[in-house]
């Protein structure tokens, strides 16, 4: 109940300062890759670079098998999907503590709405991800297996990530105001994070003494249920999808109470 | 009705030693900090259509005051409570952002105060207009020069129908040319019953265009109501401070003899110091003002050492870009100095300022006369006894009026001269 007040008002919010929100993030992407000669192809090269080193790695070199489940699935187009929801969860996590810092300026001379800021990069980070997504349906329909049916509960998992993905930045956000050390430990935990997320291996390798960690892991759900929703080759689990959004709400909840108890003071020490 | 009343209002700043104890004080809930008053118990109305100018030094708080009446700062306590929408120009050029190009922070300005895209493509073209940079308008702000910058800004901020304007010291930013349009639209804006709230170091500014002065110190109110009075504050206290800045360097001074520490000027010696200098009036009271023309008394108590033979006391007076505009001592006047038992010596210098409006100062030496081309300085300070020259006639142009009559009849002006 009150977690569907406050997302209603956060909605408010967000149609209120649509304009604010659509500028930011236009600037966002223009900053990012207007100024280079081969511009918003670069939002795609790291990400690339990324699936062409573990493909080599894992399918050229180690042979890797992904199990019977997904028998006769190509790693490339596996490794993407469980890729993408990450990305998306990475970006926006990754850059949430500058969110506040970097408008500064705004903050300090202006009343500022500053709780749309993680948001923003949200959207820019939305829009990344279905440029990738697009090309990767493209991989799926050329290299097989083709889409199915699941594909209709891939924005449901979308929704659970942007909700845990929101919650984390808002709480980052506020507290790297204070204690700015937090970028640091990102990286590291961040990194630590994807590797004990079974992105690049499949669940089903991982030692059974280790499952119920694995479970403990929120970003498991969207992985999973982003591969049962592109490949179809696996069942969906509407209790990993309640358990993913258990934590976006959580999250969002918690993040956004975090924020709102610090905002006042964000003037005072920026 | 009130536009603005400020109650209480109280803003404390935690000062921490590092980032550290901050943490500590979240951690361990014990005191790791010491609290600094930015504004202290400050109170005050502005009423609707009123022009409020808020003076004081560096420090005194007006910025952080504005800041908690836009709402970006929330007080310790206390409370603010604003009637009509706000536009601030807080410092240097509001609320852009530097990546933006100036269109884009101008509609971003707009989308803040609850404008939508299509109110702000009517306002536009004026904001333009008024701001007139160019074709920068679609450049990043951050290739702004200052100037462009405020221009923008204050376009942008008068031009959304605020019904109090708050300026914060932006405008001095601004070439004259810019200065002058900005003023002339705040009288417009004014006409309308609009309320201003003006921060500001330029005393004429709020003498000629304000309705009510509140004079800020240490983080309280110290004075406020009518801007011809308050602004006489204002400089008393800018003086007093300058004294009190002047004797503590002066201390130091006798502290540290003449070439001790080879890095600073220092003058002052044990033969012979300058212990006050002010400034009187006709009336022989202290004053801060003089109107041009009217008798002025430069008082110099000074303690010359037993040894020193011929003390001589002289001064010099400086206008504000520190030409020398009139200097003398006590040798050419021919005033042989006598010391009372203490050896010290108060002289009095009386003149006619009859010089353009603007604040003057002093620069005042002891020296002991040795032959009329060498003398030993002995002590020596330089910007006391700042004062205020007023000029209401303006008969004159430049730094001193050398009284220049006009007429037709040159045997008249022969008869006249001697």
């Amino acid at each position: 109940m009150q977690a569907a007040r406050s997302l209603i008002n956060f909605l408010r919010k967000i149609a209120q300062n649509r304009f604010m929100i659509r500028s930011l993030v236009v600037r966002d992407i223009r900053t990012r890759y207007m100024g280079s000669f081969l511009g918003i192809f670069w939002a795609f090269v790291h990400p690339l670079t990324q699936l062409i080193i573990f493909y080599f790695v894992f399918s050229v070199v180690l042979k890797a098998r992904l199990g019977a489940q997904y028998a006769g699935t190509n790693y490339a187009v596996w490794l993407m999907s469980g890729m993408l929801p990450w990305m998306l969860f990475s970006e926006v996590v990754n850059r949430s503590p500058g969110a506040v810092l970097e408008q500064a300026n705004l903050i300090t001379k202006t009343v500022f709405p500053s709780e749309i800021l993680p948001f923003a990069h949200v959207s820019a980070a939305l829009v990344n991800h279905l440029i990738l997504f697009v090309i990767l349906l493209g991989f799926i329909m050329v290299l097989g297996p083709g889409l199915t049916l699941n594909l209709l509960w891939l924005p449901l998992y979308l929704f659970g990530v942007i909700l845990f993905a929101l919650g984390l930045a808002w709480f980052l956000s506020a507290l790297n105001v204070f204690l700015r050390d937090i970028g640091q430990i990102l990286g590291v935990l961040l990194n630590l994070w994807f590797f004990f997320t079974p992105i690049i291996y499949p669940a089903n390798l991982v030692p059974e003494g280790f499952r119920p960690f694995l479970a403990l892991n929120p970003m498991v759900y969207p992985v999973e249920g982003y591969r049962m929703a592109l490949l179809g080759k696996t069942e969906p689990d509407p209790v990993g999808l309640v358990i993913l959004f258990v934590w976006g709400i959580v999250a969002f909840m918690f993040g956004g109470l975090v924020f709102k108890k610090l905002k006042p003071a964000f003037a005072d020490v920026l | 009705m009130n536009a603005i009343e400020v109650n209480n209002l109280t803003k404390i700043y935690k000062l921490y030693s590092s980032p550290k104890d901050r943490l500590k004080e979240i951690l361990t809930r014990k005191k790791h900090h010491h609290d600094f008053y930015a504004l202290n118990d400050v109170s005050f109305t502005i009423e609707k259509g009123q022009t409020v100018g808020i003076i004081g030094q560096n420090g005194s708080g007006k910025s952080t005051l504005l800041q908690i009446i836009c709402g970006v700062l929330q007080p310790t306590c206390g409370s603010v409570r604003a009637n009509g929408r706000i536009a601030a120009l807080l410092e240097l050029g509001a609320g852009f952002n530097p990546e933006f190009t100036g269109r884009e922070n101008v509609y971003m300005n707009g989308a803040l105060m609850g404008f939508s895209r299509e109110d702000m493509d009517r306002r536009f073209p004026e904001i333009e207009a008024f701001a007139e940079i160019g074709e920068f308008i679609d450049q990043p702000v951050k290739t702004y020069s200052s100037g462009m910058y405020v221009r923008l800004a204050f376009s942008s901020a008068v031009n959304i129908d605020p019904e109090i304007l708050v300026v914060d010291e932006a405008l001095s930013v601004g070439d004259m040319y810019f200065q002058h349009r900005c003023i002339s639209r705040m009288e417009s804006f004014r006409a309308e019953g609009k309320t201003i709230v003006l921060v500001t170091h330029d005393i004429n500014l709020v003498k000629s265009f304000c309705d009510k002065a509140v004079l800020m110190d240490h983080g309280r109110v110290f004075d406020s109501g009518d801007p011809e009075y308050i602004t006489e504050q204002y400089m008393m206290l800018s003086k007093r401070k300058q004294t009190e800045h002047a004797e503590r360097v002066f201390r130091v001074n006798r502290k540290y003899p003449l070439d001790a520490s080879g890095t600073k000027i220092q003058f002052g010696s044990e033969a012979g110091e300058i212990l006050k200098v002010s400034i009187l009036n006709k009336e022989l009271k202290e004053t801060a003002a003089v109107l041009s023309g009217d008798t002025v008394v430069l008082a110099i108590h000074a303690r010359f050492d037993p040894r020193v033979r011929m003390p001589k006391v002289g001064f010099m007076l400086r206008d504000q870009r520190g030409y020398n505009v009139y200097g003398t001592d006590t040798n050419r006047l021919g005033l042989q100095l006598k010391l009372d038992e203490n050896q010290q010596v108060t002289v009095f210098f009386s003149f006619s300022p009859v010089l353009m409006s603007g604040t003057y100062s002093f620069v005042v030496r002891l020296e002991e006369f040795w032959t009329p081309k060498v003398n030993m300085l002995l002590d020596k300070q330089a910007g006391v006894g700042a004062f205020q020259v007023i000029e209401n006639k303006t008969k004159f142009v430049g730094v001193v009026d050398l009284g220049a009559q006009a007429f037709q009849d040159l045997d008249y002006a022969s008869r006249k001269s001697p």
